[in-house]
């Protein structure tokens, strides 16, 4: 299986299937449609037929097409024609008559007589056209020459059946305009005058029981015209001297036909100078003023003894079957010894006559072109038609399973276990994906104009094209290249490496690259623009490229130095007070402004140091003047203790060391807090931060407190949930705060109220309250009691500090929780809100 | 009858302080430098000295260093300095005990009387194979009794049971809840504060200043410990 999907040549084999079976399954569903509707099938067959010749031979796709709207005509406009099968009106490749190479253009009668047969000789220089027309009265009637004449003599056509052959010869260049055909039949006069020398007596006898004369025509049509109005016919026809007579037998014949005969007949005579000879050329011109009621004249050319006549036949009306009238007058016959000899000849006719018209063209075996080759296919569609479904669903499923093969095995190749992308797949795969683009584009664009071989093979070509770009997209996904190997991904990656190059070496940010781009692309469209609309001004595009190349430096300077100076202000403005502004770039008022904004943040930068400084000297200053104060203070505390112990009768003075007392328990107090309280002010506390279960600390809490508040007879009412709720904070600073509200709560509560101390959680803090009743009234905003020295009574007189709810703001800011207080009436109530991550300012 | 060294630089605070542990039944040596008590120590027999940081001369820190080059007589600083580092600081160079001033006279001499027992009296009562010993604390698992620097306390089943769970595993955090199932054998209803209490409690008969424990430690957010560190 892997040796299959690695090996080449089964790929080969596939990738042919695919085209073979591609174009099979498209014959078999057309030979399907085709097969299914019989007249679908011979309108196809048509077509092609068509195509072949005008594909072929362009001359004579006019004569075809005009062939086949003339029988078209016949069976649209005629009414009787109508009846007949159109089987009948049929054009065909006559393949039947392999020997001829000719297109034939026949009509015939209801029995199958030939009225016309226009054949067209191919030959691989020339078409050469010959008509052969087989008429009953209405043709043979021309030949009128004389009335009641007895002495007819007849010249025999034998002696001028070479003529027609030598013209036919001579004049095998298409192109021959008319004169020069006039020329050439000149000369062939004298030529044919020259070489037939014997005159011959005989007088061949018209059949006597034919009712038709047939004539053979040949002619050389300039078919490069489009609008043929002149057709020379050149006959060479029994010539029968006795015609009239004989033509009259015909009329009598025919009697029960013609309604009207009349014949204007001069006397005429030829001359039986042996020296003569006989035989005449007849030139028609065939006149096509209307195709719809056409009006023909046969002028013929009668010669005879070296003289000739003109003769004129007018013929008109509708050559159509219907009613088939015409009046062919011959208008003139004018003899060149005797000017005055005019005769016409005229007479009508009136007949029904059915034509069938067939158009023959040869079968040309040698031609094997794409429609040949499409023929052939619908006959062995016809062959095989009752298993076409089945062998187009063999088809289609051999189709499918050459195509996932192809694809399944896309990329690997011979010796290598993974995938590669090599060779065609190397080509960047946006490249690719225009040109299969340009090829849509190509196929839509040859799609009316040119050939439809070229079409057919356009649409291949791309179809061939779509799949290869199917596969080596696949290929490309499965090595990991479809991204990368593109121009798109690779000016992209550049583009962005510059930018960091730029980046690093400017400080500035990838909008600089941006903004290069951007320039670029905007020049572009000037100089397109310019282009489109002066596109003679080459000069003032290439002004203006020069300009836009001097411009862009001085743009990207002042973009580079204002990015510094932006983000420098950025940097400043986000509190970074190290951050200066230094580029080498900077110039003139933007190096005036990078400085401006440097000497802010100097200033600032001095200020803040200036405060750290005073504040680290004041946390300073007041640790040692605490540390100064114990020490008396320890003699004082001591010194009263132990004179409390002594025995002393007067009770005011009793009363005097109790205050002592009292006042220097304070004082200790406010020597140790306020330590504490500048030290959490000014962050200057270690903190760690560990998971803490908040229930637990508050159960530990009441644990510690539960006592106290009793002793202040306050009931401690805890709100704890079972749930534990961690958070990540210093537990033994969260207790210092828990500890200060709590020893506030004991100090300035009502008592006989109830304490509130509770936790809940929300979705990212945990909220611990404590809620109490103030003994006094509270004449102090929340704000107030978190500033140091501050006490909810005025008093001064309670044993707190006043620095408690301040220094547990300050330690509660630095675990990064909030501390917010809420005075309501006597409702005192504290909320410390714990972020449940660690938040650490 | 045992001799306790004072040494601080204050002489009202000498004079303070010799009152009190006379009045305890102590003898008294007075130094106001470090000097004049590593002179006096080398002296004479001292069973405690209850030494300033911040002296003249020769500071606390340097003469507890001096000191516990030849001795191991117990030492307890008197600072004001409240720092921590200060008093860890301290106890790592071998002191015994600290106490911050100002301090309250009789939790000086608390801590004065436990630091003699136990630099005297190391061990005793009557130590068996079930007996826990950890810093300071004795539990005669037999008797149920239990001894805090020598001195035997009274403590209720629970308390006992309690400092027990504690004691068996130094160092290591038992929750309101673990100590509740161990103890009271049995689930805990919702949140209790029950064992809190009890801590505290035992806290106030074991500890010479509750608030600054030193044997039972609270680790807040998390339960109690006793760490064997602890001196």
């Amino acid at each position: 299986m892997w040796r299959f999907r690695r090996s080449r040549f089964s790929k080969f084999i596939a990738g042919i299937l695919i085209l073979f079976l591609s174009v099979a399954i498209v014959a078999n569903i057309a030979g399907t449609f085709l097969i299914m509707d019989e007249n679908l099938y011979y309108a196809g067959r048509d077509l092609l037929q068509q195509k072949v010749y005008s594909y072929l031979y362009d001359y004579t796709a006019s004569d075809l097409m005009r062939y086949l709207s003339i029988a078209e005509d016949m069976q649209s406009n005629n009414e009787a024609y109508r009846n007949y099968n159109s089987s009948e009106l049929e054009l065909y490749r006559s393949k039947y008559s392999a020997n001829n190479s000719n297109i034939i253009f026949r009509i015939t009668d209801e029995q199958g007589n030939i009225l016309l047969k226009n054949e067209h000789i191919i030959t691989d220089r020339c078409i050469s056209f010959s008509s052969t027309f087989a008429t009953n009265t209405v043709y043979s009637s021309e030949w009128f020459q004389q009335s009641d004449s007895e002495k007819v003599t007849a010249v025999t056509a034998p002696s001028y059946n070479g003529a027609p052959t030598t013209l036919n010869n001579e004049v095998q260049q298409p192109e021959t305009s008319e004169p020069a055909e006039d020329e050439s039949m000149t000369a062939k006069e004298e030529t044919v005058t020259e070489t037939k020398d014997d005159i011959s007596d005989i007088i061949p006898l018209p059949p006597a029981d034919t009712t038709k004369y047939q004539c053979e025509e040949s002619n050389v049509t300039n078919i490069n015209s489009d609008n043929i109005t002149k057709i020379y016919y050149y006959h060479k026809a029994p010539l029968d001297f006795k015609i009239y007579q004989y033509c009259k037998d015909i009329a009598k014949g025919l009697s029960h036909n013609i309604s009207e005969i009349s014949f204007w007949q001069e006397d005429y005579t030829v001359g039986d100078n042996e020296d003569y000879e006989y035989g005449y050329f007849i030139s028609q011109s065939f006149n096509v003023t209307d195709d719809t009621v056409p009006t023909k004249s046969f002028s013929t050319k009668l010669y005879c003894n070296g003289k000739t006549a003109d003769i004129t036949y007018t013929y008109n009306g509708s050559f159509y079957p219907e009613e088939f009238e015409s009046r062919l007058s011959l208008s003139s016959l004018i003899l060149e010894n005797s000017s005055d000899t005019s005769k016409e000849l005229s007479y009508y006719q009136k007949s029904r006559v059915q034509l069938k018209v067939e158009v023959f063209v040869p079968y040309n075996s040698s031609v094997k072109d794409i429609y040949r080759y499409a023929e052939q296919l619908i006959d062995i569609g016809i062959i095989y038609m009752d298993n076409i479904i089945a062998i187009t669903v063999l088809d289609f499923l051999l189709f499918i399973l050459s195509f996932v093969f192809i694809f399944w095995s896309a990329g690997y190749i011979p010796g290598r276990d993974e995938p590669v992308a090599r060779g065609l797949h190397r080509i960047p795969f946006d490249l690719y994906l225009l040109l299969t683009a340009a090829g849509a584009v190509g196929c839509l664009a040859i799609i009316s104009t040119s050939d439809e071989l070229f079409v057919v093979l356009g649409f291949i070509g791309w179809a061939l094209l779509l799949i290869g770009l199917l596969y080596t997209m696949t290929v490309r996904l499965r090595t990991a290249t479809l991204k990368k190997n593109t121009v798109t991904y690779k000016l992209f990656t550049a583009v962005k490496s510059a930018a960091a190059v730029m980046n690093e070496a400017t400080g500035s940010k990838l909008v600089i690259a941006l903004a290069i781009v951007l320039f670029v692309f905007i020049t572009v469209c000037e100089i397109i623009l310019l282009f489109t609309f002066n596109p003679d001004y080459h000069e003032v595009s290439a002004i203006l490229f020069i300009l836009r190349a001097l411009e862009l430096p001085v743009v990207l300077l002042l973009l580079i130095t204002l990015t510094a100076v932006h983000s420098g202000a950025k940097a400043i403005s986000k509190g970074d007070i190290e951050y200066r502004i230094r580029n080498p770039l900077l110039f003139g008022p933007i190096k005036k402004h990078a400085e401006y904004l440097n000497s802010i943040n100097d200033a600032v930068n001095s200020a803040v140091e200036e405060r750290m400084k005073s504040e680290s000297l004041k946390t300073e200053l007041i640790t040692n003047v605490s540390h100064d104060l114990k020490t008396p203070l320890t003699s004082i505390v001591n010194y009263v203790d132990l004179l409390k112990k002594e025995e002393i009768d007067n009770p005011k003075a009793n009363e005097y060391i109790e205050v002592i007392d009292r006042q220097s328990q304070r004082l200790k107090k406010l020597a140790i807090d306020i330590v504490e309280a500048s030290k959490a002010a000014t962050g200057n506390i270690e903190v760690h931060f560990e998971n803490t279960a908040l229930n637990v600390i508050l159960l530990q809490t009441s644990g510690e407190y539960i006592e106290r508040l009793e002793e202040k007879k306050l009931l401690l009412v805890a709100e704890i949930p079972d749930e534990a709720i961690t958070v990540s904070t210093d537990g033994r600073l969260l207790w210092r705060i828990i500890d200060n509200l709590m020893s506030n709560i004991c100090k300035y509560s009502m008592p006989g109220t109830r304490v509130y101390l509770s936790l809940e959680k929300t979705d990212n803090s945990a909220v611990i309250s404590f809620r109490n009743i103030s003994r006094e009234k509270l004449n102090i905003t929340p704000e107030s009691l978190t500033e140091r020295f501050v006490r909810g009574d005025t008093s001064r007189n309670t044993e707190g500090s006043g620095l408690g709810l301040s220094i547990a703001n300050s330690l509660a800011k630095i675990i990064g929780s909030e501390l917010d207080i809420t005075i309501d009436g006597d409702l005192f109530k504290v909320t410390l809100r714990i972020p449940l991550k660690a938040n650490t300012p | 009858m045992y001799t306790v060294l004072v040494c601080d630089d204050e002489r009202d605070i000498v004079s303070a302080l010799k009152i009190y542990l006379t009045s305890d039944g102590y003898n008294v040596l007075e130094a106001f430098n470090g000097k004049e008590a590593i002179d006096i120590i080398e002296n004479n027999e001292v069973h405690l000295i209850l030494m300033d940081i911040m002296m003249p001369e020769l500071d606390g820190l340097s003469a507890l260093m001096k000191i516990r080059e030849k001795y191991n007589t117990p030492v307890i600083f008197t600072t004001a300095k409240s720092e921590d580092n200060d008093i860890i600081l301290g106890l790592n160079l071998g002191a015994d005990d600290y106490i911050t001033k100002p301090f309250n006279p009789v939790e000086l001499l608390a801590r004065v009387r436990s630091q003699i027992r136990r630099y005297t009296k190391l061990g005793g009562g009557s130590f068996t194979d079930s007996t826990i010993s950890i810093a300071g604390i004795a539990i005669d698992d037999n008797a149920k009794s239990v001894y805090v620097d020598s001195k035997e306390v009274n403590l209720t089943p629970k308390e006992y049971e309690i400092l027990k769970l504690l004691a068996q595993n130094p160092g290591k955090v038992y929750s309101p809840t673990d100590i509740y199932r161990n103890v009271w054998k049995d689930e805990p209803y919702g949140a209790d504060a029950t064992v809190a209490v009890h801590i505290r409690h035992l806290r106030e008969k074991i500890e010479i200043n509750p608030n600054q424990p030193r044997y039972i430690k609270v680790v807040w957010g998390q339960g109690y410990k006793i760490d064997d560190t602890s001196r």
